[in-house]
């Protein structure tokens, strides 16, 4: 999905861009970051409404009946009771929309250069691997290796990110349940 | 109690009817509630103790469907009135349910909840000294002096009751509405909340609902019976058990009901 | 005291109010991204549903066929139409030079022979008559039509030649042009002419992919589940598993289509290019979202109702079959729909495994190569031609299509039949 995006999205962003003066690539670390963060926004929003729906009725109860309001039962009940499962959407949802970066810097100017400024042209992982893939190598080829070492790299950020995650979820867990 | 030989009311409730969507679960209720007493509510289920429970503290706003009808005066005010602070009207009238519902926070926190909103401490050490009196009062401190800050959800059932009591009471509430607050619970527990309920009545005016007729006569000084939400029959607990007007209370009290 | 109460009182509604304010801002900045995304998609992608065409006098003359006095349906099927074709498009203007010969070949697309013949074979009496043929017009033109097109351009930037302009000008004038539902976006395949480029490939390919990835994830996905959530037990080794399962399911989907191509194609030697190793692909991704979805509502079913069951004598299988499992079944369910519309709008994966191909043939079974929606999507948005643009949008708007139906009907599974236990 986030591909689609990439598509209407990226250019909008350029635009505004342009209109506050600023030369972003369409191709960008901002735009392809920008374009993520909204697209996945639904994905978190729903996997978060779940787990916040799940929350027990009566804590709220508890909470209203203490005389909180509204704000202060989501924010100092509901939001901490939720939160291991807000965490887990919200990187499930960066995860999987790492896997889609490579089409918002698809389109041209796959520039693999090391860049820090956001503005500029940069390539993704996933990008690489797909430009180095796209043609028909033979399996012994250096570049083909390359490819899955890139894959291995994307595969074990993730992973050490999702562990980390759980360690968090499950140290506020501990002081808690 | 009585001042003079008068009996102060606490709560007045008027013509109050109930509608859950279409279905009208309560039907022109009008209980006085003395102050500084506790008042039972009695009746078989489903008959709506529950909900004018909730009526009191404005609990039923939180279901969609729910509507009130009908004037509930404490303090000479209307709570149904539009002017009503739900917030502040909630603070001053606390509420335990049926099952123990501990935030899931430590014991401190879940005690230290409703002074910090309502900001009623402005230290630590007064903070402290807040909870370790509601943890005294609900005869829970001996029990958890040690670990404050352990989950308060790891409690067993009946120690989370009282954790609860002891969450309503530390906004030093004048009304304490308690919803089968027992049920839960074996015969030492309960013995033990109908002891603190009892301790309570000195600064708090206590409701409780229960399906408990001995439990009822008990703790209660009030008792009021409802029976398909209707209220059929209230007044002094003596009375209602030793010689109820309506036969229909005669025969739920002595268990010849349905 | 109470003066500070008052205050205070009154800070917290004001957090209220700010929460609140928070909570609809951001709502409305989603919102505001959606209808950006929708109104974009849409304003470019609703004239790929037109598709113009000119209508041109045909005299299907015997002669320039090579065709006898009383052709047999073998002969007309077997007679040369590519002078008639032409000759056809040279009668637009009769005094036209051989450039410019060449010019009225380009306003119709390659398949104006096709669409000639397939005139004549509908109604053989047409022999020697003159009759009005619709043809597919050029995309270059097609765009025209639809106002897409810079006229104003000098002429060496345009695709479209000032002659071809001013015969597709007189043919407007005399009514000879028209728009109509664009049937073939539907019925072809992938093709390089705009023009004559539909989805029907690459939605053969998407629904054969869909349906393999089922066929696969789904039952091992519930079996994996319930042996986790019911039989399994509790040890050092079950956690590993379940922490593995929760990874997986956070592992970007290029990482699969790596996978699928160097086990799938280069250990097993399973024929490139096809659904079925698309959707086997696309099964090991899904594999993890029904293995949660499942146990989640496994979970959800309380232990009171297995306790039941087990009171009453049934066996520990008994009771998962006859009790958990049917109440699991809806949370099961739109977890597994949710998992596939996922997999539908998948692409990196299946460019991986090389259904990246053109295709130009609609697949008949999960072993022919195919294309999928999102692929033929990337295809299309990496031409050059204008023509695709509005295909693009089209067809991104035929898959959020499909994938908003598949939400939806996810949702009114969960909403109609899945019990609340409080
Ligand atoms: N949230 C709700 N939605 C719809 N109807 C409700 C709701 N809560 C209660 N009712 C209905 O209102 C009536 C009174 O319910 P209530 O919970 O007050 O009974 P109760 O006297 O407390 O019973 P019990 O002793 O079993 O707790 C019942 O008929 C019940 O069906
Ligand atoms: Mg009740």
């Amino acid at each position: 999905m986030v591909f689609f995006a990439a598509l209407t999205v990226g250019p909008f962003l350029k635009d505004i861009g342009t209109a506050m003066g600023l030369e972003v690539s369409a191709e960008s670390a901002l735009a392809a970051g920008g374009v993520m963060g909204i697209m996945i926004i639904p994905f978190i929003s729903s996997l978060s409404d779940d787990v916040i729906t799940s929350v027990p009725q009566s804590l709220r109860d508890g909470s209203y009946a203490m005389g909180a309001t509204k704000s202060e039962t989501i924010k100092k009940v509901i939001f901490p009771a939720a939160l291991p499962g807000i965490v887990g959407s919200i990187l499930l949802g960066v995860s999987r929309a790492v896997g889609e970066t490579m089409i918002v810097v698809m389109a041209s100017g796959l520039a693999a250069n090391l860049t820090f400024n956001p503005l500029e042209s940069t390539s993704t992982i996933t990008a690489q691997i797909v430009v180095i893939l796209i043609g028909d190598q033979a399996f012994g080829d250096p570049k083909t290796q390359a490819a899955f070492a890139l894959g291995m790299t994307l595969f074990l950020v993730t992973l050490s990110l999702n562990i980390f995650a759980l360690r968090v979820v499950k140290k506020y867990r501990e002081k808690y349940e | 109690m009585k001042k003079n030989g008068v009996k102060m009311i606490k709560i007045n409730s008027k013509n109050v009817d109930v509608f859950y969507g279409k279905k009208q679960a309560l039907f022109n209720i009008n209980l006085d509630i003395e102050e500084n007493q506790v008042t039972a509510l009695i009746g078989p289920s489903g008959c709506g103790k529950s909900t004018f429970l909730r009526c009191l503290n404005r609990m039923n706003d939180v279901i969609d469907i729910c509507r009130v009808k009908g004037q509930i005066i404490i303090n000479d005010f209307d709570i149904n009135d539009k002017s009503c602070d739900v917030v502040r009207l909630r603070e001053k009238i606390g509420m335990v349910f049926q099952k123990p519902n501990p935030f899931p926070k430590t014991i401190y926190e879940n005690i230290s909840y409703g002074p910090t909103i309502h900001g009623m401490a402005q230290s630590k050490n007064e903070m402290d000294e807040i909870v370790e009196n509601s943890l005294k009062k609900a005869a829970l401190w001996e029990e958890v002096k040690d670990r404050l800050h352990e989950p308060g959800t790891g409690l067993s059932g009946g120690q989370q009751q009282r954790l609860c009591i002891a969450r309503a009471i530390s906004v030093k509430p004048e009304v304490i509405l308690m919803d089968e607050p027992c049920s839960a619970l074996d015969p030492i527990a309960t013995a033990q909340i109908e002891e603190l309920i009892d301790e309570l009545k000195k600064d708090h005016t206590i409701i409780i609902v229960t399906h408990s007729m001995a439990q009822a006569a008990r703790v209660s000084q009030n008792t009021g019976f409802f029976h398909l939400g209707e209220l059929i029959e209230h007044g002094s607990t003596d009375k209602i058990f030793k010689n109820p007007e309506n036969k229909r209370t005669q025969d739920y009290i002595t268990g010849r009901f349905g | 005291m109470n003066k500070n109460k008052e205050k205070l009182l009154n800070s917290r509604y004001r957090a209220e109010k700010r929460f609140q304010f928070y909570g609809k801002s951001a709502i409305f900045l989603a919102l505001l991204f959606l209808t950006i995304f929708i109104f974009k998609i849409f304003s470019t992608g609703y004239t790929a549903f037109q598709k113009t065409w000119l209508i041109v006098p045909v005299t299907f003359d015997a002669e320039t066929m090579y065709l006898d006095e009383n052709p047999s349906k073998e002969d007309l099927e077997d007679a040369d139409y590519f002078d008639l074709a032409l000759q056809t498009m040279f009668n637009l203007d009769k005094s036209a030079s051989e450039k410019q010969q060449n010019d009225l070949k380009r306003m119709v697309s390659y398949f104006f022979e096709r669409e000639i013949k397939r005139e004549l074979l509908n109604d053989p009496s047409l022999i020697g008559k003159t009759k009005d043929v619709y043809l597919t017009a050029s995309d270059d033109l097609d765009q025209v039509f639809k106002g897409n097109y810079p006229r104003d351009l000098p002429e060496d930037q345009r695709r479209v030649t000032d002659y071809q302009l001013k015969i597709f000008d007189q043919l407007v004038e005399q009514g000879r042009v028209e728009s109509k539902f664009n049937l073939s976006f539907f019925t072809y395949p992938d093709s390089r002419e705009a023009e004559l480029a539909g989805i029907a490939s690459s939605f053969m390919g998407s629904i054969f992919s869909i349906v393999v990835c089922l066929v696969i994830a789904f039952p091992v996905a519930v079996l994996a589940a319930i042996y986790l959530e019911e039989f399994a037990p509790k040890n050092r080794f079950t956690d590993f598993i379940e922490v593995n399962i929760n990874n997986l399911a956070a592992v970007p989907s290029i990482v699969f289509g790596l996978l699928g191509l160097g086990i799938l194609l280069a250990v097993f030697q399973l024929p490139r290019s096809t659904p079925l190793v698309g959707g086997i692909t696309l099964s090991l991704m899904t594999l993890p979202t029904i293995i949660i979805a499942c146990r989640a509502s496994l979970k959800a079913v309380p232990p009171s109702i297995r306790e039941a069951a087990l009171a009453m004598g049934a066996s520990k299988m008994q009771t998962t079959m006859h009790h958990t499992v049917p109440l699991s079944m809806p949370g099961t369910l739109s977890g597994t729909i949710i998992g596939l519309a996922q997999a539908l709008g998948e692409t990196a994966p299946l460019i991986l495994i090389g259904m990246v191909a053109f295709v130009n043939t609609i697949p008949g079974s999960p072993l022919d190569p195919a294309a999928s929606l999102p692929v033929q999507i990337y295809i299309w948005a990496e031409s050059a031609e204008r023509g695709f643009v509005e295909k693009v949008s089209a067809c991104i708007m035929v898959l959020l299509g499909f994938l908003i139906i598949m939400n939806l009907f996810a949702q009114i599974i969960r909403h109609k039949f899945e019990k609340k236990w409080s």
